[in-house]
């Protein structure tokens, strides 16, 4: 059986190179499906993303209740670049979800920052 | 990383498993993992075995492709048609056979590609039958020993080192050395004897301008007729030309499984161990000796294992193989020469030194050997030719010695102007094999003094004088020597024809 960080590693690989995320997604799923391992789906994602970021591409999803102007983009992306020198580009995707309330939920492979309103009410117990 | 396209990877993969799931049959079948050089790769599977034919589920329709590298969880796959139909993703079934191609004698006469598809223009081809590409050798019991003549015409080789029907003889010499030269004129010897044998000729990764040549050629000589001509050129993928030797012999194995006598023709094995490691290294084998991957001997071993002298309860017929190796810088412990040659039931080298001394076919005396066809070697010219691949060698020795200029007695002399003889003698254009009684008197006349008196440079006048007065004045003798059947003793009426003839054709050509 092949690990899920050789899946992720190879697949980091591929689109490293420049292989359409698509494509490279297909294979996976064939392989993962037909090994009866499609529920393994979401940790062989975040093995890719671990993977990029080994490679210095990070990917970070960024959550708020409204679009970003792009200066707050400017900082999310400063905020990511000072914490893993490594990191040569930064892929932002951006999640609207009015939840959220305020502030912004910034995530990436083993990491994550919530300034979000929800979450400090919700931690407030509130 | 401009060109990266990653935005939403856990979707992407979601919806790609979803959308895989929907589709039927995915049990049963495997799945390409990856596709690239004409290979694929292929995930599941686990029941395919080797060289089974895969049938690959693409947008634009089947595709098939043949499993190869069988490993614990993936198979790689060469692929038959375009390799850029293919994509990761598609379905796989097993087609439950293995990889066969057209066999019969729709073929004769024709140029086709390694999957018996015709390549010369005319029709297609309809053939009644297939045949496996890879096929077991048919065992022990199922064969018989080597016992009849395979003439090829070529006075020096059915003389030295006569090759038997079924027999598997190593054509090994470096580049332009006469190598094909010896193949053909083979080929041509079976329609002007009219032996009825059928030839393959299999050209791998060769300049399809030469095979288009050589095809005109036998065409000219009236032995395309019975000749089917397997063509590879350099630009084929390397799967092609891998295929190519065992398609062929499922087309001769035909003809030796009917009773009948097939020869095949490999031109030449060493591009074809090149063109499999080529694609070794697509498929991802460890590479061993000189980069070859480790199962490369088996690769030639069980292609000429199928070459064999079939037993009287399997008809009798005949496969025979004329493998051709190209040395470089004549030599032959490089690996794939020395796998070849202990496969093999002798070899006939050639030497690029006699070949441009002009001694042409060059072939060697001393490194050439013939193993099993002694038993097969036509009894007429057995018997006159016995001790000729010795006394050439020891002509050429003594020659190098001679070179020296030290004083030589009368009985080394004797045996360098015989071995000087015997050498013009044996030289032989192309295109112009020799018949049995031709090979016979040619011998006698040098054997037995008559042209002593010739000068060396006219030896080959001397020589067709004689045959032409032969051939007119005593015809019927002439048939009768040539069914070979018969011993020809020192002195028996034949001989003494010969003699007497060669010693007149002899008189003005003495220098
Ligand atoms: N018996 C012969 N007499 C005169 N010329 C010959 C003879 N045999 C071969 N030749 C010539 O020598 C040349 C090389 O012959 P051939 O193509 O058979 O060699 P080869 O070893 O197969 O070469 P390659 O390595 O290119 O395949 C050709 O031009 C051919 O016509
Ligand atoms: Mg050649």
């Amino acid at each position: 059986m092949i690990s899920r960080r050789k899946l992720a590693e190879y697949a980091a690989e591929r689109l490293t190179k420049g292989d359409a995320a698509s494509t490279v997604m297909q294979e996976l799923a064939a392989y993962l499906l037909d090994t009866g391992r499609s529920n393994e789906a979401e940790l062989v994602v975040r093995s890719i993303e671990d993977a990029l970021l080994a490679k210095g591409i990070a990917l970070v999803t960024v959550t708020s209740a409204r679009a970003l102007t792009s200066d707050a983009k400017a900082s999310v992306e400063q905020l990511v670049r000072s914490e893993f020198s490594q990191v040569s580009d930064v892929i932002l995707r951006e999640e609207i979800d009015v939840s959220v309330l305020a502030g912004v939920k910034v995530s990436l492979a083993g990491a994550q920052l919530d300034t979000t309103a929800k979450t400090k009410l919700e931690k407030l117990g509130v | 990383m401009a060109e990266l396209q990653v935005k939403e990877l856990s979707g992407e993969l979601q919806a790609a498993i979803a959308g895989l799931s929907q589709s039927e049959g995915l049990e049963s079948a495997g799945v390409v993992i990856r596709v690239g050089d004409g290979v694929a790769w292929v995930h599941g599977l686990s029941k395919a075995g080797y060289s089974e034919v895969l049938e690959i589920d693409t947008k634009s329709g089947v595709v098939e492709a043949f499993a190869l590298n069988l490993m614990e969880d993936e198979i790689g796959a060469v692929i038959l048609g375009d390799d850029s139909q293919v994509s990761a993703g598609d379905t796989v079934r097993l087609k439950g056979v293995v990889l066969e191609v057209p066999v019969g004698p729709e073929l004769l006469g024709r140029v086709v590609n390694p999957l018996g598809v015709a390549i010369d223009g005319g029709p297609a081809i309809k053939a009644k039958q297939t045949g496996k590409v890879e096929r077991e050798a048919i065992g022990v019991l199922g064969r018989k020993h080597v016992h009849e003549p395979l003439m090829t015409g070529i006075m020096a080789i059915d003389a030295m080192f006569p090759i038997g029907r079924g027999q598997r003889e190593l054509i090994i010499g470096d580049r332009q050395t006469g190598k094909t030269a010896i193949a053909i004129d083979t080929m041509i010897n079976q329609a002007k004897q009219k032996t009825g044998v059928v030839n393959v000729y299999v050209a791998i990764g060769q300049k399809l301008s030469k095979v288009a040549r050589l095809v005109e050629r036998l065409k000219q000589e009236g032995v395309m007729d019975q000749t089917i001509v397997v063509a590879t050129g350099p630009a084929d993928p390397a799967s092609m030309l891998y295929l190519a030797p065992y398609a062929g012999t499922a087309m001769g194995e035909y003809f030796r499984d009917k009773g009948e006598h097939a020869l095949m023709v490999y031109d030449d094995l060493t591009k074809h161990a090149v063109a499999y490691r080529q694609m070794s290294l697509l498929l991802r084998r460890p590479p061993g000796r000189e980069a070859f991957p480790g199962d490369v001997f088996y690769l030639h071993s069980r292609l000429l294992e199928r070459s064999s002298k079939l037993s009287d309860d399997l008809g009798a017929g005949s496969l025979t193989a004329l493998p051709i190796i190209e040395t470089q810088a004549g030599d032959i412990s490089a690996y794939i020469p020395t796998n070849v040659i202990s496969i093999t039931d002798g070899q006939i080298f050639m030497e690029t030194d006699l070949f441009y001394q002009g001694i042409r076919p060059a072939i060697s005396a001393g490194l050439s050997v013939s193993r099993v066809g002694g038993d097969a070697q036509t009894k007429a010219v057995k018997s006159v030719s016995g001790h000729l691949k010795l006394g050439l060698s020891q002509f050429r020795e003594l020659a190098s010695f001679a070179q020296f200029g030290s004083d030589l007695d009368a009985d080394t002399k004797a045996q360098i102007d015989r071995g000087q003889r015997l050498t013009e003698l044996l030289k032989q254009p192309q295109y112009q094999p020799m018949s049995i009684w031709e090979q016979v008197a040619s011998i006698v006349a040098v054997d037995s003094g008559s042209f002593d008196g010739v000068a060396v440079a006219k030896i080959k006048d001397a020589q067709a004088a004689m045959l032409t007065k032969l051939q007119k004045d005593h015809k019927k003798e002439m048939t009768e020597l040539n069914k070979g059947a018969e011993k020809v003793e020192k002195d028996s009426a034949v001989a003494k024809l010969i003699e007497k003839t060669a010693k007149a054709a002899a008189k003005g050509f003495e220098g």
